[in-house]
């Protein structure tokens, strides 16, 4: 098992053209190994479902095959299902946190790309 | 690639297409955000960010008893799909993304209903419920 590094998370980069690309979206996920960069492993042609309104909903998921499952475990932890808030009702006072990857500090370099 | 975390609170002026029990807002005005290390930090132009994790760290009854809080107390609380100047960014609750990926994997209902009734019925310290 490698290390990760402390703010690494997986990033989903779906191409949502379904005409340039037929419905079939190619995603790749940043792996990020202590001592290296971020390595990006394709995860190939999988339809997403997305639920798309403009307004108030904006998210798309897949389902990731167990072999792919299994690849990617090797880097990340998946989230477990105790870990998400599941109460349907207001979100709580408090303190948050976003934990992301802006586009404005992010340049992606095609070479560290899985063949 | 660079990561951002930053940390803030609920934005809980109104907002155009904001839906109760759907949207969560978080604020992104310069005074409320903070950075990893706490500190009051301004906000970076985002230009998209979409898909980033909005995680509750602690509850306001974390706060008052800040000796009992652990970093189990963290939960994804939304998905972030909209930002919004520098005024706040909007998401999709867990919740709701939760329901969507059951409803297209029935397969998977008996175990995220198994979470859910024990977030609703057993009391875990981090889930409690709020009159709306």
């Amino acid at each position: 098992m490698k290390e990760l590094h402390g703010l690494d998370v997986a990033v989903l980069q779906p191409v949502l053209n379904d005409q340039q690309h037929g419905g079939i979206v190619p995603i790749t996920v940043g792996v990020v190994v202590e001592g290296g960069g971020p390595r990006l492993v394709s995860l190939g042609g999988l339809s997403p479902r997305i639920s798309r309104d403009r307004d108030h909903v904006d998210v798309g998921f897949l389902r990731l095959p167990q072999k792919l499952t299994t690849a990617i475990g090797e880097f990340k932890t998946f989230l477990r299902l105790d870990q998400v808030d599941l109460e349907h009702r207001p979100p709580e006072q408090g303190w948050y946190s976003i934990l992301g990857f802006p586009r404005e500090l992010s340049r992606i370099n095609a070479d560290q790309r899985e063949p | 690639m660079e990561p951002l975390c930053q940390h803030t609170f609920l934005y809980e002026e109104e907002l155009d297409h904001f839906e109760i029990g759907t949207s969560i807002a978080l604020s992104f005005a310069e005074h409320g955000v903070r950075s990893e290390s706490g500190e009051g930090q301004r906000p970076v132009a985002l230009q998209g960010v979409s898909g980033c994790g909005i995680w509750r760290i602690s509850t306001e009854q974390d706060l008052a008893h800040e000796d009992t809080w652990d970093p189990s107390h963290i939960r994804l609380a939304g998905i972030e799909h909209s930002v919004l100047g520098r005024k706040a960014i909007k998401g999709l609750l867990a919740f709701q993304l939760i329901s969507d990926i059951r409803r297209h994997n029935p397969d998977l209902a008996t175990t995220i209903n198994l979470y859910r009734g024990r977030s609703e019925n057993h009391g875990l310290p981090i889930f409690r419920s709020r009159q709306v």
